[in-house]
């Protein structure tokens, strides 16, 4: 009975045995597969998905779903892509202006749910749709972005021994320690995990759940862009049919990292643990060469269904002794 | 008091005078749109083109009635979709029958909808948890047995049958009008209506009324995973190919959208079958009448977004009231 | 100088005025019970006290100054602090975050965790609680969880700290335990309002005592000077009087006989036994156990033991559809919540009864808008059957329940308060109904807070106190039921006779 206190109240526990196990095997099957070259490659490669599950990680916590994460990181790749291009926008400057409109759309998208009581996933369905039209209407096409401070900043590196560090996984690592931050120590991110646990309770200790949701939904969409920003640093090009489906990644990321779908609980650590799994999955995979892409979704899914139906099980065991 | 009754009833055909209106304003706008003829033993016209494509979106959109009906959820649909097209793909290849076809793509259905059943009713999960992984495993279990590949099923029986056009209607629109009777009639004759709407109007008053709560929500997901099954066949047999990896991808959007179009308040309680189709018909007059002007799919994808929030937000306070 | 004082308080919710220019207060370093029974208007004080309610009209004056709290931030910062029925934690946060939410010591970098437990720690210790704060608030038993809502109440430092049903889900070690405390805080100055259902713990805490009915002030008394018996006689508006309890056995043999039925925590083991075409009452005051009895007795609740023989057989229940097959069926107390299906029509409710029996047969909706009809008619529901029952007013709300009973043909029907909030003709017709069933050889569990109503209709009546069967009484008087609801002691072979008449 202890272990399952232990378990109940530690839900990044999990997380790490798994990971652990799951590491362990690999070791022992591939050679090399455990080596700093992979992790770095593995940060790099997922500090897409990475951004945007530390959104989606914020707004489960405060017990929403978002559902347009994908559509928006694609509309802010391919904004980022048109204002390099097309009109010679600094990208810093791209960058900047997409977050923001990103964030903007986000707190619409709040506000209605809050303003019309409209179940989240519905006005974030509504949303994804929204966005992703805008993304077409924009550039129809891929576009390539050549440009020579975006070429520079995807190819430098920081190099660490074998280990190296781009850009990318840079600007990730920093903003799951803001995100860690916000959510632990600000006032904010107590607001958001008080909201999430206990609506009522919040609300009677003076804070506005209605405005914390909406700050979260614009928070979301601000990650999500970030990532689609990070898309065109990553590949050179935008399109706006990438990033189809990185919501349900980035929840289920979320998920494996240690968040409750009910919201209260999660963290910023976890959720990056938690695309680390998922890109070490896909390592994995690739490593196996004869499997398709349906294990990946397999292995993902499983483990989504898996640590949510757990956390219920050990919480009816803790419970119950 | 008759005319608040007959208020009520003008607003039961709400979805109705959409389709009519949508209908009209899409023959008006658009040239051609509205005509229709009889060609080789067939009808052929933009409005027929509009109810075939809309099968696979019914299909999934009357499974979807019933579970939203009993206050939950299901986001699997589009999974289904491509896990029975892949399903159906096998079973029919190498010169199996339709019928096999047919019974492979309604097993992978139901398994699904067994197990978003017992996820939600047994384990207890919110319906939206419980199928939004249950529509990431399912893609992938159907990549998986498709092999990576798009599976072929040029010159089956399959496609034979559902190519078949009794009374000069194709194949798929009957198997509509079948799924609907057959939905209409559980619901309407045999009580399971009844359990359902008391089950998903307000759960606790109809367990103490006797009503078996669980299991009827439990057959709710079945009866969509089997629905989606039958979506999966048609989609399938319409492109020649079982394509595991955008088969019904986004289709569950859709099957929302017809469900809300069609009056089924997203709350439960309530289950308008007849309205759901024609909520997707209506979907699909918009599509098929901006595509004709000429205008890219993502116009489309626009007005769907607006047409979501539209009417959830419209649905929602006539129904507020309607309890108060 | 009064702590807190209310003057002509007012406030009406559509259809009922919930509390009629009351007049309340406090004095400092007192314990203030608040009693009344179900819809006399003490919670709806509890909540204007604590922000959760605007008064219509009238003066709230906290320590002489006349405050008007919107919410109940505000109503802390007005000096009202306030300790709820339900735990107010947030149950992922440790027990130092709920103790400081919103007043967490920060540092330019954030909160200052280690501050913050230290500050908690002290406000617990204050409290005599030796606690890890770091632990999630869900870990801690209930009791502590309460426990920690005072502190951080009282953290605030309020004039006034208001208690509504703090004990309703506390275990009796716990309620010690938060007694022990409110003298603490009452030796301390400070003024507390005890809104509460038990009267034992009323007289055990209070200094003084506020009785209110029928949304006004009946009368405040000073708990050493008065009895139970009083309070409950100003409760229930009526004379308790001394009239002797006649002894009559009633006839008809048992078809139901239901012993030890139980459910931990919140009834104790309770036996009862039904004859053919009986009505048998059930009295208690709220909080006594009388719906958890009836809520048990057809499975509705799990974790409820028991062992039931209908017609000598053993049965096993264990859900109410389960109960229904066996022909027990429950009119719920709430019928909005767990009564009816509001959003569904006349006819639709009332079928609901029938299905069961009906299995999936095939069914006709003419032949459910018949069977809707005919109780319409039976029953005088004033609706047509395809009217939303939402848009039906209580009585008739009330009416489709018992429709919805009859339909499923049962041979007991257990009604929970199935007049409240029903006007006056719509009662009586109700009961017409009751006594016109049982005349028909139906048996009928009637429970209801109108004694006059139950005497009236049910020749057995049990009487339930602080979850456990007080006794049992054969034509009693409403003065009877009064006293043994209040806790007058039967004479033993009253008791004797009352269990034992029909056991064997």
């Amino acid at each position: 009975m202890k272990v399952a206190r232990f378990l109940a109240e530690r839900p990044l526990a999990l997380t790490l045995v798994v990971f652990g196990l799951f590491a362990a095997f690999a070791g022992a099957r591939y050679d090399g597969i455990l080596s700093w070259r992979v992790l770095a490659n593995l940060i790099e490669d997922d500090a897409e998905l990475g951004l945007a599950a530390l959104g989606a990680t914020f707004v489960l916590i405060g017990g929403g779903l978002d559902l347009s994460i994908g559509a928006v990181c694609a509309c802010s790749g391919v904004l980022v892509a048109t204002l390099v291009t097309g009109h010679g926008v600094e990208p810093a400057l791209a960058f900047g202006c997409v977050t923001a409109v990103g964030a903007a759309f986000g707190a619409f998208q709040g506000w209605v749910i809050e303003r019309a009581a409209l179940p989240p996933f519905l006005v974030t369905l509504a949303g994804l749709f929204l966005a992703r039209s805008a993304a077409l209407a924009l550039a129809p096409e891929s576009i390539a972005v050549d440009h020579p401070t975006l070429a520079a900043l995807g190819d430098a590196r920081l190099e660490l021994g074998d280990f190296s560090f781009g850009v990318l996984g840079g600007a990730w690592l920093l903003a799951t320690l803001g995100g860690a931050w916000l959510l632990a120590l600000s006032r904010f991110g107590r607001a958001v995990r008080a909201v999430g646990g206990n609506p009522r309770a919040a609300a009677n200790f003076g804070l506005r759940p209605a405005r914390v949701r909406i700050a979260l939904y614009a928070l979301s969409a601000g990650c999500a862009a970030l990532a689609g920003a990070a898309h065109v640093v990553y590949g050179g090009s935008a399109s706006a049919i990438a990033a189809n489906g990185m919501e349900l990644d980035a929840i289920a990321a979320a998920v494996i990292g240690g968040t409750a779908l009910s919201g209260g609980v999660g963290s910023a650590f976890g959720t990056a643990l938690g695309v680390l799994l998922f890109g070490f999955i896909q390592t994995v995979i690739l490593f196996e060469g004869t499997l398709g892409a349906g294990w990946t979704r397999i292995a993902v899914g499983a483990l989504f269904l898996g640590f949510v139906a757990a956390r219920r099980l050990i919480e009816r065991w803790a419970r119950a002794t | 008091m008759a005319s608040e009754r007959f208020r009520a009833k003008l607003a039961s055909y709400t979805p109705l005078f959409v389709l009519i209106g949508a209908w009209l304003l899409a023959a008006v706008a658009t040239p051609h749109f509205a005509e229709l003829e009889w060609r080789d033993g067939r009808l052929v016209g933009a409005t027929f083109d509009v109810c075939v494509r809309a099968v696979p979106v019914m299909l999934v959109a009357l499974g979807l009635t019933l579970v939203i009906a009993g206050g939950g959820i299901d986001l699997s649909v589009g999974s289904v979709v491509a896990f029975a097209g892949v399903g159906a793909a096998l079973a029919s290849g190498d010169g199996g029958s339709a019928f096999a076809a047919f019974g492979a793509a309604l097993a992978c259905g139901v398994l699904v909808g067994a197990v978003n059943g017992g996820l939600v009713v047994g384990l207890g999960l919110a319906p939206i948890v419980a199928t939004l992984a249950t529509m990431i495993v399912v893609r992938g279990v159907a990549q998986l047995c498709a092999g990576g590949v798009i599976v072929p099923i040029d010159r089956s029986a399959l496609v034979a049958t559902l190519g078949a056009k009794p009374l000069g209607l194709p194949a798929s629109l009957v198997l509509v009008a079948a799924l609907f009777a057959l939905f209409a009639t559980l619901k309407r004759r045999f009580g399971f209506g009844l359990y359902l709407e008391a089950s998903g109007d307000n759960p606790r008053a109809a367990r103490l009324a006797g009503v078996p709560v669980g299991r009827v929500l439990f057959a709710t997901y079945v009866a969509c995973g089997g629905a989606s099954a039958l979506a999966g066949v048609v989609a399938a047999s319409e492109i020649r190919a079982a394509d595991a990896a955008s088969a019904g991808l986004y289709l569950e959007l859709d099957a929302i959208l017809a469900v809300v179009i069609g009056g089924t308040p997203l709350s439960g309680g309530r289950a308008r079958l007849l309205a759901t189709l024609v909520g997707a018909l209506v979907l699909q007059i918009l599509a098929t009448a901006l595509l004709m002007h000429g205008l890219a799919p993502h116009v489309a994808l626009f007005v769907k977004g607006a047409v979501v929030l539209l009417a959830s937000a419209l649905a929602r306070p006539s129904w507020g009231r309607a309890i108060a | 100088m009064n702590a807190l004082e209310l003057a002509r308080i007012t406030k009406s919710f559509p259809g009922v005025r919930a509390l009629d220019g009351v007049d309340f207060e406090v004095r400092a370093g007192e314990i203030h019970a608040l009693v009344g029974q179900n819809g006399a208007g003490k919670s709806t004080l509890a909540k204007v006290l604590t922000g959760l309610e605007r008064p219509d009209s009238g003066e709230l004056r906290v320590g002489g100054r006349v405050v008007e709290p919107r919410d109940p931030r505000d109503a802390l910062a007005c000096g009202l602090g306030a300790v709820h029925q339900e735990v107010d934690l947030v149950p992922e946060f440790s027990l130092a975050e709920n103790l400081l939410l919103g007043r967490e010591p920060r540092r330019w970098w954030g909160i200052e965790r280690r501050e913050l437990e230290a500050r908690a720690r002290a406000a617990l210790a204050e409290f005599g609680l030796d606690l890890d704060v770091r632990r999630p608030a869900k870990s801690v038993p209930l009791g502590v969880q309460q426990l920690v809502c005072i502190a951080r109440a009282i953290a605030e430092r309020p004039h006034v700290l208001v208690y509504d049903e703090p004990t309703a889900s506390l275990e009796e070690r716990e309620v010690e335990r938060l007694f022990a405390e409110m003298r603490r805080l009452a030796a301390s100055g400070l003024a507390q309002v005890f809104v509460a259902h038990s009267l034992e713990q009323v007289f055990a805490i209070a200094d003084r005592i506020t009785v209110l009915r029928d949304g006004r002030r009946v009368g405040t008394f000073e708990a050493a000077a008065t009895t139970p018996h009083a309070i409950v006689e100003a409760m229930l508006g009526g004379a308790l009087g001394a009239a002797p309890v006649r002894r009559v056995a009633t006839d008809a043999a048992a078809w139901l006989d239901v012993r030890a039925l139980r459910r931990a925590g919140a009834l104790e083991p309770v036996d009862l036994t039904v004859a053919r075409g009986e009505v048998l009452g059930l009295v208690g005051l709220v909080g006594s156990g009388r719906t958890e009895l009836a809520r048990a007795l057809v499975g509705a609740n799990d974790g409820v033991h028991g062992e039931w023989r209908v017609d000598g057989r053993a049965v096993r229940i264990g859900s109410p559809r389960e109960a229904a097959a066996f022909g027990l069926v429950l009119s719920p107390e709430d019928r909005k919540v767990d009564g009816l299906c509001l959003g569904l029509t006349v006819r639709e409710n009332i079928a609901l009864g029938a299905q069961r029996r009906a299995r999936f047969a095939l069914q006709s909706r003419r032949a459910e808008a018949e069977l809707a009809e005919r109780w319409i008619r039976a029953l005088g529901i004033a609706a047509r059957p395809e009217q939303r029952v939402g848009t039906l007013s209580g009585g008739n709300q009330q009416k489709v329940i018992l429709a919805r009973l009859f339909a499923a043909e049962p041979r007991l029907v257990v009604l929970d308060e199935p007049t409240r909030g029903v006007d006056v003709g719509a009662k009586s017709q109700l009961e017409a109904r009751i006594a016109e069933c049982a005349e028909r050889g139906l048996s009928v569990l009637f429970i209801s807070s109108e004694l006059d109503e139950v005497v009236r209709r049910a020749r057995r009546v049990l009487v339930l106190r602080e979850r456990r069967l007080a006794g049992e009484l054969v034509d009693a008087t409403t003065s009877d039921l009064r006293r043994m609801m209040a806790g007058a002691e039967a004479s033993p072979d009253e008791t004797a006779r009352g269990r034992g008449a029909h056991g064997e």
